[in-house]
């Protein structure tokens, strides 16, 4: 009994110390490339006046999808500041997903909204429409407004009427910086080939918003909005900027993502089984383009910025970060034929194990690690040298890895301007990685074993708005 | 029972050199947390200081600059205010204004420039790419007419980048010795989109649609090139390409290149292009189908206006919706009310919608 015990015990150690090593090496050399691109792209952007040829002529026209479901808070602030944007050509389809509040009425009272018709350009299979409303007030707005679906099925209804060569999914409670358009188009006139374009995501806790645009930049006083700041800055200015330089981005977040619309269409647009949509169409659009022969590009752009709000409470985080593992592992058992497969190169030989080992198993690894450890400790059956070694990977490499995502925020956009907000950034990176990592792969396990159980709605979303 | 001590460090998967190996690791990677940390604090200072000095240069530089554009003073008298340290920072500080400024002050803006353009044209030669591009962009918006030398020959730099740059400059003035060798170097730019490439060669303006008619008339050039060429002539309204459009059709086996000469047809379309577009009105391929609905609708007769109508039942949208504004456009409120209330629900959607915006409803 107690050889088998310790042998399990060996087997799961071993597991886990592997999973830090290999996570934390990724993150290093994540860390390196994007140092390397962000100095790089910083160099470009000055040289390069591409906004002047855009303003021009050289602009595709772009649609605006923002799927709306009790949205009566924020919507009509997001709307207004949608409608102000610094682009030549976009049209804004906000999509009421049959909300039960007045979301529909508010925008009708805002806007002058009025019946009208519009022919779809495309037919993928949504909930029933019950009207479409077109803004007396602004040309440039419509409202389709439908039965309950969900968000894929909200953007699928959007995509129906969309005419324009590109459309850009937006939260209805996000904000756009001005120029974010701008800045996301720019890519596509610049490689053919580009089907989907990734912004970043900012948490707006803690700023000032005023009239729909972000004024002043300011942490967070809740310390969970804190750690999330941390956490977006190394997800977005290190791994996705990493994945994107290897052609092998397989999420471009929903909050704010670019898409070539007759490419999403053909594909198939949204995914309406999973709660993943973003990444399931990623993954999907790279799927069927290399099956067809052709080789999509998707990037990231760390300059064009989308605010959102993230959430304060242990509850709600506890619900978005269920929800992200079950949509993760949605996702990638869909896909899972691309796995290691050459076929789909650097995406199935790189992308796809690390998404599926490190990411979708990691939060099983890593909690069963620490159970283990738990029982090393308890059974006697640890070393210094074994105890040292779990807690300072667990630990340490996180504390660094956190702080070279907040130094390569400083090294390039430099959002936070006051020295106190640096310093809590950096007191951040160090608490993120005692107990909250923990804390988050705990939830990311319900989530997995939500998937096993076969759960597959949203959950309830609060809303504090702007 | 096992007794414990024989157990003791039995759970630790790694022996004596592979916790030497980790020590190493955790030693470096602690080392790259304080250094992150550290770096940042530094660079946080140096970018505040950074900052503190561009405003005191713009402090002191802005009241005259302001003055000099508004004639109220002279470039010598800002020249006087910038100290020998501090010429590559002014080029950077004209360059902001080069990209707001566009009509005569971007001269005054040359002749303020040119005396210290010196300290960036070297890096033209510089073996980072993105310093060459910086270059490139300086001397182009700079530079004026001093530095197309050096510009015609950023045209050959291996980098695509640079390439563009060049090009963006030698296009916004017509100088008919250039404007050819400006078009080929599109070719090195085939990841550029077509939208990209007309925005950027139309600044020529139509003074040079001789030269895109002359590749746009060259079969032996590349597909892509012909095709931004008709784009660009299309732009212009260039009524000299007709001709050479409708004959190229022919034998166009490109398909964007097709799609090209019938947007020349439609922005310059008149009666004699008709028959060509009635024709390709009931071609197999929609791109092709959609852009000669579109020239009926915007210079076809009486005679056209069946075959719009049977379009707005096409089965793609874009050739409807096309076919929809010809209709529009053809003057005849009783026809569109009349097929606003037909049973063809497509028809009806179309038709609705374009009575909406026309403030119809």
């Amino acid at each position: 009994m107690m050889r088998a015990l310790v042998g399990f015990v060996w087997v799961v150690n071993a597991a886990t110390l592997t999973y830090f090593t290999l996570l934390a090496g990724f993150y290093l050399v994540s860390s390196v490339m994007a140092f390397r691109f962000l100095r790089r792209y910083a160099t470009r952007l000055k040289s390069l006046d591409v906004e002047s040829l855009v303003t021009s002529g050289a602009a595709p026209p772009v649609a605006l999808i923002v799927p709306a479901f009790n949205e009566e808070r924020s919507c009509v602030e997001s709307v207004r500041a949608l409608l102000t944007l610094n682009y030549p050509e976009y049209e804004v389809l906000v999509v009421n997903d049959g909300s039960t509040d007045r979301t529909l009425d508010v925008l009708t009272e805002a806007f002058g909204l009025v019946a009208t018709m519009r022919l779809p350009s495309a037919e993928l299979p949504t909930q029933p429409l019950r009207r479409i409303l077109r803004s007396t007030q602004h040309p440039g707005l419509w409202v389709v407004d439908k039965e309950n679906g969900g968000k894929s099925d909200a953007l699928n209804a959007g995509l129906n009427i969309c005419r324009a060569p590109l459309f850009c999914t937006i939260d209805a409670d996000s904000i756009l910086e001005p120029d974010a358009l701008l800045r996301a188009t720019r890519p596509f006139l610049e490689d053919d080939r580009m089907v989907a374009v990734g912004g970043i995501v900012r948490i707006v806790n803690g700023s000032t918003v005023d009239r729909g645009r972000v004024r002043i930049v300011r942490l967070s006083p809740n310390l969970l909005a804190r750690l999330q700041v941390v956490e977006y800055l190394r997800a977005f200015l290190s791994a996705r900027v990493a994945w994107s330089e290897l052609n092998a981005s397989l999420i471009v977040s929903g909050a704010f993502g670019l898409f070539r619309r007759d490419i999403v269409v053909q594909a198939g647009g949204y995914s309406t089984g999973t709660v993943g949509e973003d990444m399931e169409l990623v993954v999907r659009l790279h799927r069927t383009c290399r099956d067809r022969g052709m080789v999509p590009r998707v990037v990231f752009v760390p300059d064009p910025v989308a605010w959102t709000e993230c959430p304060e409470t242990l509850s709600g985080l506890a619900r978005q970060r269920n929800r992200w593992q079950r949509g993760l592992l949605e996702t990638l058992t869909t896909h899972i034929r691309m796995f290691g497969n050459p076929r789909y190169g650097t995406v199935g030989l790189l992308a796809y194990p690390y998404f599926l080992l490190l990411e979708g198993l990691g939060p099983l690894i890593e909690i069963a690690g620490y159970v283990a450890f738990a029982i090393t400790l308890i059974a006697g059956l640890w070393s210094p040298a074994f105890v040292a070694s779990f807690l300072l990977l667990a630990v340490l490499v996180g504390i660094a890895l956190s702080a070279a995502a907040v130094a390569l925020e400083e090294l390039t956009f430099r959002r936070y301007p006051r020295w106190v907000d640096l310093l809590r950034l950096f007191s951040a990176a160090v608490v993120e990685n005692l107990g909250y990592r923990q804390l988050n792969q705990f939830w990311r396990l319900q989530g997995t074993i939500a998937v096993m159980r076969g759960v597959r709605h949203w959950g309830p979303q609060q809303r504090r708005g702007f | 029972m096992i007794p414990p001590e024989t157990l003791a460090g039995q759970a630790v998967p790694i022996g004596h050199r592979g916790f030497l190996i980790l020590v190493v690791f955790i030693g470096l990677v602690t080392l790259c947390a304080v250094g992150f940390v550290l770096a940042s604090l530094v660079l946080r200072g140096r970018n505040n200081r950074i900052a503190r000095q561009w405003a005191a240069l713009e402090a002191r530089w802005d009241p005259v600059m302001l003055d000099v554009l508004a004639g109220a003073a002279s470039p010598a008298a800002l020249h006087a205010l910038v100290r020998p340290r501090e010429h590559s920072r002014f080029v950077e500080y004209l360059l902001r204004y080069g990209r707001r400024i566009r009509g005569p002050e971007r001269g005054l803006l040359s002749a303020l420039a040119l005396p210290y353009l010196y300290s960036v044209s070297g890096d033209l030669g510089h073996r980072n790419v993105e310093r060459r591009a910086r270059a490139a962009q300086s001397v182009g918006e700079l530079g004026g007419g001093d530095y197309r030398r050096e510009l015609l020959a950023a045209l050959d730099d291996p980098a695509p980048l640079v390439v563009m740059i060049a090009a963006v400059a030698l296009s916004r003035e017509y100088r008919p010795g250039d404007v050819l060798r400006v078009i080929g170097s599109v070719i090195r730019l085939d990841l550029l989109t077509n939208r990209l490439l007309v925005s950027m060669l139309q600044r020529m303006g139509p003074e040079s649609a001789w030269a895109f008619r002359e590749v746009l008339a060259d079969r032996g050039q590349p597909a892509k090139l012909r095709t931004v060429a008709a784009k660009v002539l299309a732009a212009f309204n260039d009524q000299e390409a007709g001709p050479i459009a409708v004959s190229a059709i022919e034998d166009a086996a490109d398909l964007d290149l097709r799609v090209a000469l019938l947007e020349i047809l439609q922005r310059i379309g008149s009666a004699e292009h008709l028959p060509v577009a009635r024709r390709l009105a009931d071609d197999p391929v929609p791109a092709v189908r959609g852009a000669a609905i579109r020239i009926l609708s915007r210079a076809g007769e009486e005679q056209d206006l069946e075959r719009l109508v049977q379009a707005l039942d096409d089965p793609v949208s874009w050739v409807a919706i096309h076919a929809a504004e010809g209709l529009r456009r053809s003057g005849r409120p009783d026809l569109l009310a009349r097929l606003a209330h037909v049973q063809r629900r497509r028809s009806s959607i179309l038709v609705s919608e374009i009575l909406f915006r026309d403030g119809g409803a």
